[in-house]
């Protein structure tokens, strides 16, 4: 059982990155990383809603008959961000600012309906939520990411804070972001490759060498 | 300012110099996904369109509504149910009374439910609207009401199928090039975009409405 | 169809379930919204804390109604003066004005400028803030608190829009044309509706110590 949760957690976080392998919810990602703290509230937005859209889909998976399976959740979605926008609007109101038009859009973030569609309307409410945590960790990673790549190169500082005297406000515009993003994706996916390529030579080198070893003892033996 | 440069400034304004997806990047799933030929891409450009003015049509009166009543909360959910009762709808008439409209663009529109773009111009022109008083207020430097409205949705979405136009172009001829591994695919597209971003940066030198 | 059979039929089900989520979402939020009111005397307040470090229920407010707001021309601009706020020891005025009808593409934006105000003149300007603006311009992020800083000083009482197209926004405090004045060189559309709404709202601070309002 436990292995069966770390799967879900690793596809989530890296093999199955919702950002950087699926490219899902692209729009926040590329509206809301002009900065890391935007980023950030962004990503943990979507955390919060992707979480407790999971387990309140896969709690009602059997009551919803399936043909009205997809405005259901519509609803259920489109709830869940109304009430983040009236919380946030009363104790955060800075981020509420910030994200503008974003927020309500969260609703139409295909990664939502998508992991209610593929995997909290089949699954049991543990596994939905484990899902959704591991879903949401995952693109608030690559937001915060791409955050600070672009907040770092746009004006030189970091969650606010300077570091230093420079900044190519291209980075901090839609086009940088086209391009920051755009090279991120290639970037990970090269390195996922990579690993998994080194991994897969490992794991061939080893069972040769298992075999030349049980050669060679047999040698010995004879 | 006079209902010609009005109707100018919100052109300019909606498809160039804000277009959705270059410089407001609303409705890039679409805009990724379904811009590898120019045919399908003209057709998803056209459909959203189309849904973007309907939809704005009715959720301005609705918001209006929901302001007088003192229920704006109820906004997203409203807006959403409109926009997703709509697309059904549209599909149903168009397969009724143009089945070769509908084989050329009955595909795209269920994928027009999820697609923030539409939702997006329902919430920029209702919030142009009303932001908490009755007071209107301007997009491009133009008092917003309801046809102005429809007329944002309108060149929004000739702005959004521009932009699906003129990336499958470019992606048609990128299929020819040999790329590393790592950057077939979306990299390329988006490194694409951003040089086609810059490209449309240069339509915010436009003035309209003399001044400056 | 009988009516037995609608009420046992699939369709029917659907409808339940539909209408109870509804139902159910509506009400939620209906409980939310009144739990998470923010009251205007809030919205107020939380304006008010960027400028005013004292107690914003303390303060005088000086415009009222919309009657009471003031339009004033400035350089080929407009500025209104949406609300305004005197502190209780009468020597800070918050003003709330708004620049529109001008630069590039008659952008407009709304600023509360803190003036001090010593012996019935004003003496200069505490601080300036952006409160809102128009969503659809893009390039407002240029605007930097470093910006607007520029403009706070008990020197410069007036400030003018230069030229240079396409340049970036820029303060000159070497150029200017008089002791008091300032110039703003540059022309993105926000900077021309930050130099009109400052300026109106020294003319109104000005009005206000000269008693002519």
């Amino acid at each position: 059982m436990k292995n069966k949760y770390g799967k879900i957690t690793l596809d989530g976080l890296i093999f199955n990155n919702p950002t950087f392998v699926l490219v899902l919810g692209t729009c926040p990602t590329l509206a809301m990383t002009s900065n890391a703290s935007d980023a950030f509230g962004m990503g943990i937005s979507v955390l919060v809603v992707l979480t407790l859209s999971n387990i309140i889909i896969s709690a009602l998976r059997r009551i919803i008959p399936n043909a009205v399976r997809i405005p259901a959740f519509i609803v259920i979605i489109a709830t869940l961000v109304t009430l983040l926008k009236l919380f946030l609007n009363k104790f955060i109101p800075d981020l509420y600012a910030s994200m503008g038009t974003f927020l309500p859009l969260i609703v139409v973030n295909c990664m939502i309906l998508g992991r209610a569609e593929a995997y909290a309307s089949k699954n049991g409410v543990l596994a939905s939520a484990v899902d959704g945590i591991a879903n949401g960790i995952g693109f608030t990673v690559s937001l915060v990411a791409m955050g600070i790549i672009r907040e770092f190169i746009g004006s030189g500082s970091i969650f606010g804070l300077q570091i230093m005297d420079f900044g190519i406000s291209f980075f901090a515009m839609p086009m940088g972001a086209f391009m920051v993003y755009g090279i991120c994706i290639a970037l990970f996916v090269y390195i996922l490759e990579s690993i998994q390529r080194a991994m897969r030579i490992k794991k061939t080198k080893r069972l040769h060498g298992e075999l030349l070893n049980g050669e060679e003892l047999n040698k010995e033996e004879a | 300012m006079n209902i010609f440069a009005s109707i100018m400034a919100i052109l300019v304004s909606a498809a160039l110099s804000n277009n959705f997806v270059f410089a407001q990047t609303y409705g890039i799933c679409p805009f990724l996904g379904v811009s590898k030929k120019t045919s399908s891409a003209a057709g998803m450009g056209a459909a959203v369109t189309i849904v973007m003015v309907i939809a704005t049509m009715i959720t301005y009166p609705i918001y209006m509504a929901l302001v007088a009543l003192n229920i704006q909360f109820l906004e997203i959910l409203i807006f959403i149910f409109v926009i997703a009762a709509l697309v059904q709808m549209i599909e149903k008439i168009i397969k009724k009374i143009s089945p070769p409209l509908y084989n050329a663009m009955g595909i795209y529109l269920p994928l027009i439910t999820t697609n923030c773009a539409v939702l997006a111009v329902c919430e920029i022109t209702a919030n142009a609207l009303v932001s908490g008083t009755w007071e209107p207020a301007f997009i491009a430097g133009v008092e917003m009401n309801f046809g102005f409205s429809v007329l944002y949705a309108l060149f929004a979405g000739i702005g959004f199928t521009l932009a699906m136009v003129i990336m499958s172009g470019i992606r048609e001829k990128l299929n020819n090039l040999s790329l590393p591994k790592a950057m077939q695919g979306f990299p390329i597209t988006m490194i694409t975009a951003s040089f086609i971003a810059m490209a449309f940066y240069v339509f915010t030198m436009i003035n309209v409405g003399g001044g400056a | 169809m009988k009516i037995k059979e609608f009420f046992k039929s699939n369709s029917f089900k659907c409808i339940i379930v539909l209408l109870s989520i509804a139902l159910v979402c509506g009400s939620i939020l209906a409980i939310c919204n009144d739990l998470f009111y923010v009251s205007d005397a809030e919205m107020f307040a939380r304006s008010m804390s960027k400028i005013y470090e004292g107690d914003a229920t303390k303060l005088n407010d000086l415009i009222q109604t919309e009657g009471d707001q003031k339009t004033y021309k400035t350089y080929n601009c407009e500025a209104i003066v949406l609300d305004a706020q005197l502190s209780p020891d009468g020597k800070t005025l918050l003003v709330q004005s708004k620049g529109s009808k001008c630069g590039y593409q008659g952008g407009s934006l709304v600023l509360w400028v803190s003036m001090k105000i010593e012996n019935d003149t004003l003496s200069g300007i505490n601080k300036i803030i952006v409160d809102s603006y128009d969503s659809s311009q893009t390039l407002i992020g240029s605007i930097s608190a470093e910006y607007l800083a520029e403009y706070c000083s008990d020197k410069y009482l007036s400030v003018v829009t230069g030229g240079g197209h396409f340049s970036n926004v820029k303060m000159d405090k070497n150029n200017n044309k008089a002791e008091t004045e300032m110039v703003a060189s540059g022309a993105t559309y926000t900077s021309a509706a930050v130099n009109s709404a400052i300026n109106g709202a020294m003319d109104y601070a000005r009005d206000y110590v000269g008693g002519t309002l």
